[in-house]
């Protein structure tokens, strides 16, 4: 287990945020659960697998370089499973990947450092179903 | 790469653009330098109520006080305080609890979402920590916190730069910038410097800035000029508008030269060198006549005489006129303004009257010497043609001013000798490539102006 921490309130949508900057992790919190969302945090990749398959989170928001298992792998192992295909997968990367991120299935890229709208604002479009 | 504004276009320059943007920079420098100004003018430049500026103010002073000084400034419009720049006092937090710094600033970045964060003084924080490794650990959280988000921050603090190498401070920063003050007599002489600057050009050097009722007025170094590899001279012969004078350089007078012409007081140095601005206005040749010692009031008086109207004749595109005192301005300002008019007006001829004066607008006897060289590269590479005019003693140029004298193509000497009646004379003391008459020759100045025999 790792220090990650679980909220969750039931009739809210959550959101998994798999990254190993606290501070990274720390800002998507704030700013995801002041726009309504329920959010769980995992610091490295075979959590994030882990915690994705077993609670289901509606968007899971994965940093490419993760410990253990990076971010793409990750994105590609969900989109590979019937199971938690429909998952919504966000690459928020310090790399410029886009294309790498859609190549492994992504529905969504976002480039670091953290934008708190344009955040909110791809998760809200992704939710909508109009894609990002 | 994604920048900021700085609030100054010149300093924007020198960063090639502005400040990197979402990366922190560390502006250092003695108590009294400026820093409070520069970081003020850039958060004003770059607030907006929907991304402000967020000004964090760690000196146990009234927050009153602090923006009572800032509204001193133009730049500053009291009317944005509170919601496109946000001020917050810490003072009296962090003197109760320093180890508090990081997780304050995290509260108040994630309440406001700053597009741009200012911590003023850093340094006075750094000296209420327990200890050294107390600061790093405040530093490292703190660098970590504001490099996630989308933010540029702005790290305050009264270092000597001599000294600053070695701060931790300095280590996890992204830009270093310098504000340093200088006196020289009963003048302060200001200048800014980038240190640093993390995947970004700028233009090094000290740049000499003044503060002024709209923040700080910045003049980047000039740099000598880049000759393109196809330049050639322009072998364009000019008349100098005085009878006499063009005859005594076997190639006249060429374009892109630079003449100096040194007497003592009454010689007619100026005389000469208005008739040689009013020779190109003739050919519609823009002119600039930078003066150093007379005011425009005795200039015009000057042009009257010589029979010409001064309302008319002393006007940008014709002879642009800048006065500038020694006393209130740097060498840095003064050439600053001058290119700045040359581009303005597409000038052809220039002349600076009573150019040893620069001398006393430059902090030191080596930047003067890199200035006089740089500014006569320009004008060769701009096609300028130049005067320069010197004062001389005892019939002698002054040894002060020898470094005038190596950079001019042409030097003309103008005697007075006192016999039984005044008599005035010129005569060429060096050609740069060309046959030269050596001989002295005899000077009047009448009302239609100079006539050499």
């Amino acid at each position: 287990m790792t220090d990650a921490t679980t909220k969750r309130d039931s009739d809210r949508a959550l959101i998994l945020v798999a990254d190993e900057d606290p501070h990274v992790r720390r800002l998507e919190r704030y700013f995801l659960e002041n726009a309504g969302f329920d959010v769980d945090l995992v610091n490295d990749g075979e959590e994030g697998l882990a915690r994705a398959r077993s609670r289901r989170p509606v968007i899971v928001m994965t940093e490419i370089l993760l410990p253990k298992r990076d971010g793409l792998s990750v994105c590609r192992d969900l989109k590979a499973d019937p199971a938690t295909r429909d998952i919504r997968v966000v690459v928020f990367s310090v790399l410029a990947a886009e294309e790498r991120a859609r190549q492994a299935g992504a529905d969504a890229f976002l480039r670091k450092p953290l934008d708190d709208r344009q955040l909110i604002e791809t998760v809200k479009v992704l939710l909508a179903g109009k894609g990002a | 790469m994604e920048r900021i504004r700085s609030g100054n276009p010149e300093l924007d320059r020198i960063l090639s653009g502005g400040f990197p943007a979402n990366a922190i920079h560390l502006v250092l420098g003695t108590p009294g330098s400026g820093k409070t100004i520069l970081t003020e003018q850039l958060a004003f430049a770059n607030a907006t109520p929907e991304r402000p500026a967020l000004y964090i103010v760690t000196v146990s002073e009234p927050l009153a006080k602090f923006i009572g000084f800032l509204q001193e400034y133009g730049f500053a419009d009291a009317s944005r305080v509170g919601t496109d720049v946000i001020y917050v006092a810490l003072g009296d937090k962090l003197a109760a609890e320093p180890e508090q710094l990081c997780s304050l600033v995290m509260d108040l970045v994630q309440r406001h979402r700053p597009g741009v964060v200012v911590i003023d003084s850093l340094k006075a924080v750094g000296e209420l920590m327990p200890n050294r490794a107390a600061w790093r650990r405040q530093l490292h959280e703190l660098a970590g916190f504001l490099s996630a988000y989308r933010t540029t921050s702005f790290w305050v603090g009264e270092y000597a730069a001599a000294t600053a190498s070695d701060l931790p401070e300095v280590a996890v920063v992204d830009g270093v910038v310098e504000l340093s003050r200088e006196q020289q007599g009963s003048r302060d002489f200001r200048f800014i410097r980038v240190v640093k600057l993390r995947g970004s050009d700028f233009l090094d050097g000290y740049h000499a800035f003044r503060i002024t009722r709209q923040g700080l007025l910045v003049s980047p170094r000039l740099r000598t000029a880049q000759v393109s590899p196809d330049y050639h001279a322009i072998d364009e012969r000019l008349g100098t508008g005085i009878p006499g004078v063009d005859e005594m350089i076997a190639t006249g007078w060429l374009r892109g030269t630079t003449m100096v012409v040194a007497g003592p007081s009454g010689a007619g140095k100026s005389v000469l060198a208005l008739q040689f601005l009013e020779a190109g206005v003739e050919r519609g040749e823009p002119a600039l006549l930078v003066s150093l010692e007379e005011n425009p009031v005795q200039l015009a008086r000057v042009v009257q005489h010589l029979g010409w109207d001064a309302k008319t004749l002393l006007v940008p595109g014709k002879i642009d006129v800048f006065f500038c005192s020694p006393v209130e301005l740097q060498i840095d300002t003064i050439v600053g303004e001058l290119f700045a008019r040359i581009d303005r007006d597409g000038v052809r001829r220039v002349v600076i009257d009573g150019a040893a004066e620069l001398a006393s607008t430059a902090s030191d006897p080596v930047r003067y010497r890199d200035y006089l060289f740089t500014v006569a590269q320009q004008f060769a590479a701009r096609n300028i043609a130049a005067l320069l005019t010197l004062e001389t003693v005892d019939g002698a140029p002054q040894a002060k001013d020898s470094s005038i004298f190596y950079l001019a193509d042409n030097v003309l000497l103008l005697e007075m000798h006192l016999e039984d009646e005044l008599r005035r004379t010129i005569r060429v003391l060096k050609t740069r490539g060309s046959a030269h008459d050596a001989r002295r020759r005899t000077l009047t100045i009448g009302r239609g102006g100079i006539v050499v025999r």
